[in-house]
């Protein structure tokens, strides 16, 4: 332990210098502006996009109400079951149905509520060049058909709650014998979306951060430093700062971005109607199945957390193959197909995986990465595999820190272009690369 | 004794890259380590400095093995760089805090180093302005001044690495090296790429150094430098020390057989009447190999006795490049 400690002394000078000079840089600063403004800028954008540009959206103005039944309607609850209508006055006709072509004004409709054959009718009478389109009118339709149904529910004298009750949907589900026996949590569509969702945050998070470290990992080579560096900073400090260095600045980069988001959300609510903004749905997720709570939060931070640093030292270890900043490309490249082939891999075993497969998915590394939180929070695995998951990971990295030390070391002498797969499992197999 | 370096040994698969090599620092000077390119110089420095893994030997300073915790080593490399976009003065304190200098005497230092290698102006550029004003202004030209004036109003900003010449370049990585005030002191072919002027101002940093008390091991290819700082040196042939010892000694032994000569008529005749050996003539100045100083007085008082005027009769000892050429010349097919 007390070696390895050694060998960490001076990170933190490294981290701190490294995040100082990313944060100097002005090409990194007007990407950082950059990402804040669009962050800002996509809230209002979606907003926008979504239609609901407005509660006040309605071009219905006014709505005279003839209700020939016995059911008397509660015209309060129109502004509430639909804010499009927050504007709209509801009134009882004055008028009938006969006159409404002379005493209906162009942004008005005449609603006539009264039973017919097996039921009841609502009927919409508006002016032939009221300018009212067809979304207004059936937005109109249903909620008097919604405010009739409950005015029927409330004559039976129903409570709130059984009101709530006689609305709930109906939801189908066809169970095997299989599945009768080892119940699942939730369904194969929710694991997907989850799967797919989760996979997308860790894959952008390590594809942006690889860039980073490569480059920083091979610019002290490129510069001919890393021989000055060494007779202060061992090479497993010099890898570790630069690493979390970029990590972290990758991670200010981004809760910059929320942060700005989330401003924007605040200022933008003021002016538009931002309920059409889902993003869980946008995933198709339900968050009622996913039984969200701190722990599970907790637990998403961390796994979040170790497939970026798992990914950052992998990058490190390419960066450490790089022998001038013309192979930084290369190195790169190789880091994004690794992210991508554990992507896929753990999309595909988001669709398909069940039982053991869940398990291996879990533990083998890289890809447990970007499954095994997902299949703890759909209850596939236990809290025990998932710790399991964790040390594998926490082994793997420090496998590569060291290893990627090691090559960093020994390239020191190295003259030639960078270094292949055939080089690396040399340096691999060979004892007592890392000095001291 | 303060370095001892023992049986220091390195192989890449097959090849020996240092083959056992073995030096004492017994007390502060100059240690040279001389060789052709390739001849395992800068491997023994890496080995020394714990960079590179070794096959064998360990170095120790002070009893203790050699570390940047046991001794504070300044070490000027051979692959020299800097971070090409970031400033100079960052990666001054940078590397200054790696050494672990407080950042405040840091920048004494740097302040220190700045003025005494001659490069304030790439540190301090908002100063350098200021006395290029004042110099301006001293001149007395209004047109000038006012110019000047209101160039420097501006904000300078402070040079990057790249926009600094090689020579300027290696003020600031000697800067690095120096920051630490170390005990020991290892340059690896400090003077190379320098402009005559560049090579006085390091030489004289050098003497400084040395004045100082400190240890200073130097690598190099120039013999010339090497003789006038070094008290002792190694010369190493592919691998394998092949001389080894006090520079003075190392001379004494091959003893006064190079001959500088310069008569004023044709002396052809007579230094091959005496049996010496001509290496080089021009218009009757002979450099001349002669077996000791019983046949150079003999050649003498040829040429005087055949009234041949001698303008420059100097007999010496061969110089460090001789020495070396002797030494390692053959095995690299020269001579």
């Amino acid at each position: 332990m007390g070696r390895y400690k050694e060998m960490l002394k001076g990170t933190g000078k490294v981290f701190r210098f490294s995040l100082i000079q990313q944060l100097k840089s002005k090409v990194n600063m007007a990407v950082f502006v950059l990402m804040l403004v669009l962050s800002a800028a996509a809230v209002p954008f979606m907003a926008l996009q979504t239609g609901r540009t407005s509660v006040h959206a309605s071009a219905v103005k006014q709505v005279y109400l003839e209700n020939d039944t016995a059911y008397p309607l509660d015209l309060q609850l129109a502004g509430t079951l639909n804010p499009s209508f927050q504007d709209t006055a509801f009134q009882m006709a004055d008028f009938s149905v006969e006159e409404y072509p002379q005493r209906l004004p162009e942004d008005g409709v005449l609603a006539v509520i009264c039973a017919k054959e097996g039921g009841y009718g609502i009927d919409l009478y508006m002016q032939e060049d009221s300018g009212l389109d067809m979304e207004d009118t059936e937005a109109l339709e249903q909620l008097l058909a919604q405010l009739f149904w409950q005015a029927r529910v409330s004559s039976a004298k129903a409570s709130a709650e059984q009101i709530a009750l006689l609305g709930a949907g109906v939801e189908t589900d066809i169970v095997t014998e299989e599945e009768y026996r080892n119940p699942r949590e939730t369904d194969w569509q929710t694991q997907f979306a989850l799967q797919y969702a989760y996979a997308i945050i860790v894959m952008i998070l390590c594809l942006i951060t690889a860039s980073y470290v490569v480059r920083a990992i091979a610019e002290e080579k490129s510069s001919r430093l890393v021989e000055l560096l060494m007779v202060s900073v061992r090479p497993l400090a010099m890898l570790a700062g630069k690493v979390l260095a970029m990590m972290v600045y990758i991670l200010l980069m981004i809760g910059s971005m929320l942060a700005g988001a989330g401003l924007s959300w605040m200022i933008t609510g003021r002016f538009l109607d931002l309920s059409g903004l889902n993003l869980g749905a946008l995933f198709g997720l339900n968050p009622g199945e996913l039984h969200l709570g701190m722990g599970l939060v907790w637990i998403m931070v961390i796994c979040i957390l170790l497939g970026y640093l798992t990914f950052s030292m992998t990058a490190g270890l390419a960066g450490c193959c790089c022998a001038t900043m013309d192979d930084v490309e290369w190195a790169n490249m190789k880091v994004v197909l690794l992210v991508m082939a554990g992507y896929l891999v753990s999309c595909i075993s988001g669709a398909v995986v069940s039982g053991w497969g869940c398990t291996a998915v879990s533990l083998l590394p890289l890809i447990s990465v970007f499954c095994a939180p997902v299949q703890y929070a759909m209850g596939n695995i236990s809290l025990g595999v998932l710790g399991l998951s964790w040390i594998l990971q926490a082994a793997v990295i420090a496998g590569l820190a060291i290893f990627s030390a090691r090559v960093y070391n020994d390239l020191i002498i190295y003259r030639g272009s960078r270094v292949g797969l055939r080089q690396l499992a040399g340096m691999a197999g060979k004892k007592g690369g890392i000095r001291r | 004794m303060s370095l001892v370096v023992t049986d220091l040994y390195k192989k890449y698969g097959e090849k020996v890259v240092v083959d056992h090599l073995s030096f004492q620092m017994k007390e502060p000077g100059v240690y040279a380590l001389l060789g052709t390119n390739g001849a395992g110089k800068t491997t023994s420095i890496r080995m020394m400095l714990g960079m590179l893994a070794k096959d064998g030997g360990e170095t120790l300073w002070k009893g203790k093995p050699l570390s940047t915790d046991t001794c504070n080593v300044g070490y000027l490399a051979e692959e020299r760089g800097l971070y090409p976009k970031y400033s100079l003065m960052d990666q001054l304190l940078y590397f200054a805090s790696l050494r672990g200098v407080p950042r405040a005497e840091a920048k004494e230092r740097i302040r220190f180093w700045a003025k005494r290698l001659e490069a304030e102006e790439y540190l301090y550029p908002e100063k350098a302005a200021g006395t290029k004003q004042e110099a301006g202004e001293g001149e007395g030209s209004r047109g000038k001044k006012g110019k000047l004036g209101a160039g420097s109003r501006r904000r300078q900003k402070p040079k990057l690495a790249d926009q600094l010449s090689k020579g300027n370049q290696q003020k600031i990585q000697l800067m690095i090296a120096l920051i630490s005030d170390p005990e020991l002191l290892i340059l690896d072919e400090p003077l190379s790429g320098l402009d005559p002027v560049n090579t006085d101002l390091f030489k004289e940093v050098i003497r400084e150094e040395i004045a100082r008390g400190k240890y200073l091991i130097m690598s190099s290819h120039q013999m010339a430098t090497v003789e006038e700082f070094c008290t002792d040196i190694t010369i190493l042939d592919r691998s394998r020390p092949v001389v080894q010892g006090n520079l003075n000694e190392i001379k004494k032994g091959y003893g006064r057989v190079n001959l500088h000569l310069k008569t004023e008529k044709d002396a052809a005749a007579w230094i091959a009447a005496a049996g010496a050996q001509v290496l080089s003539e021009k218009e009757r100045e002979y450099q001349l190999k002669v077996t000791g100083e019983e046949q150079a007085n003999r050649l003498l008082a040829m040429l005087i006795e055949n009234q041949i005027p001698v303008i420059t009769f100097d007999l010496r000892e061969p110089s460090l490049h001789e020495i070396f050429v002797e030494k390692v010349g053959h095995s690299n097919g020269q001579i």
